[in-house]
């Protein structure tokens, strides 16, 4: 499985990333839901994890763009919001809604359920 | 304020909602950052100390500052939210307008989605006597105004600076717009403070006077 991680805040997505890594998952990262573009256009991935809300192109527009492109790709939203409103567009556009600080375990364990649907 | 009081009231609220969620926002960031940094520096300590890593010292020692980083971080999340929490304290003060606009600025990137904001602001800047949350709650209004109708470049300029009979907040960088400014409730703040609303081309200007008007004061 080939996951892409897309978060503004570069510290957070690289050491998820990396963490991700050592439990066999394949994750490349960026801070820009432009550069996501690029990396969707020129690899394949299985699903993209996006943070809602980023400068530039947010997680909401990036992943109806995302689908656009590869209709078969799954999605997880993650966010700091954590309010009714982002829950009710998470749980619209993407298989879940994962609301930070993050559990590792949770979001291994949601990426297979999404990939497995 | 005799004849908006509810109004008034409920703005209030309202404008304390929304900079509560922006400021736990940027704090649940900051905890991200830190959860998966100090996860990852136990995993990595645990895969070295396992022999099934090579030791890396620097690695370990450049995750444990950005550790300290974010906790600095997070005290300056919170010094805001201090001071934006004590603006509510004593109705009618004086303030520096500098150090008001620097932190609705810092607490309103949140808003900031795609924009970059520039501050231009003295370490000291002109004072004025008025209340703090509501200019805070001006402040806040003109500055989403400002973000979306941001021109072309996408960058917000805020500047303070003396004016004649008090000081000015300016918001420059705006392309073409297309909302209605002053809204209702700009108005509304604006007249209470007795604060001047001018929109030129790309640009807004806040005239603040150094003593808002006794008969709106509120207690």
């Amino acid at each position: 499985m080939k996951v892409l991680l897309v978060d503004d805040e570069k510290e957070f997505v690289s050491a998820l990333a990396e963490r991700l890594s050592f439990r066999g998952v394949e994750a490349n990262w960026t801070v820009s839901g432009e550069e996501a573009l690029k990396m969707v256009k020129e690899g394949q991935y299985d699903l993209a994890v996006l943070d809602v809300k980023m400068p530039g192109l947010g997680g909401i527009e990036l992943r109806k763009r995302l689908h656009e492109m590869h209709p078969q790709m799954k999605f997880i939203f993650l966010t700091g919001h954590g309010s009714h409103e982002d829950f009710k567009v998470g749980s619209e556009e993407a298989s879940f809604y994962l609301a930070k600080p993050l559990k590792i375990e949770e979001l291994i364990q949601k990426i297979k359920e999404t990939l497995n649907r | 304020m005799k004849e908006n009081p509810r109004k008034l009231a409920a703005e209030g609220l309202a404008f304390f909602g929304r900079m509560n969620a922006a400021i736990s926002h940027d704090m649940k960031n900051v905890l991200a950052i830190i959860n998966e940094t100090a996860s990852l520096l136990d995993e990595l300590m645990e895969l070295q100390q396992d022999g099934q890593m090579e030791p890396n010292p620097e690695k370990l020692r450049t995750l444990s500052r950005r550790i300290v980083q974010q906790v600095e971080r997070g005290q300056n999340v919170i010094s805001n939210m201090n001071a934006f929490a004590h603006s509510i304290d004593v109705p009618v003060r004086e303030v520096d307008l500098a150090q008001v606009t620097r932190v609705m600025a810092v607490l309103s990137r949140h808003f900031a989605t795609g924009r970059t904001l520039a501050l231009d602001l003295p370490d000291e800047g002109p004072r004025a006597t008025t209340h703090p949350f509501f200019l805070n709650d001006l402040i806040h209004h003109t500055l989403n105004f400002a973000i979306a109708a941001a021109g072309p470049e996408k960058r917000i300029g805020i500047a303070v600076k003396a004016a004649a009979g008090g000081g000015e907040i300016v918001f420059s960088g705006l392309g073409k717009v297309e909302i209605t400014f002053p809204s209702e409730i700009a108005v509304t703040l604006a007249e209470v403070l007795g604060v001047g609303i001018v929109v030129e081309a790309g640009l807004i200007r806040l005239t603040v006077p150094a003593k808002m008007p006794a008969e709106v004061e509120l207690g």
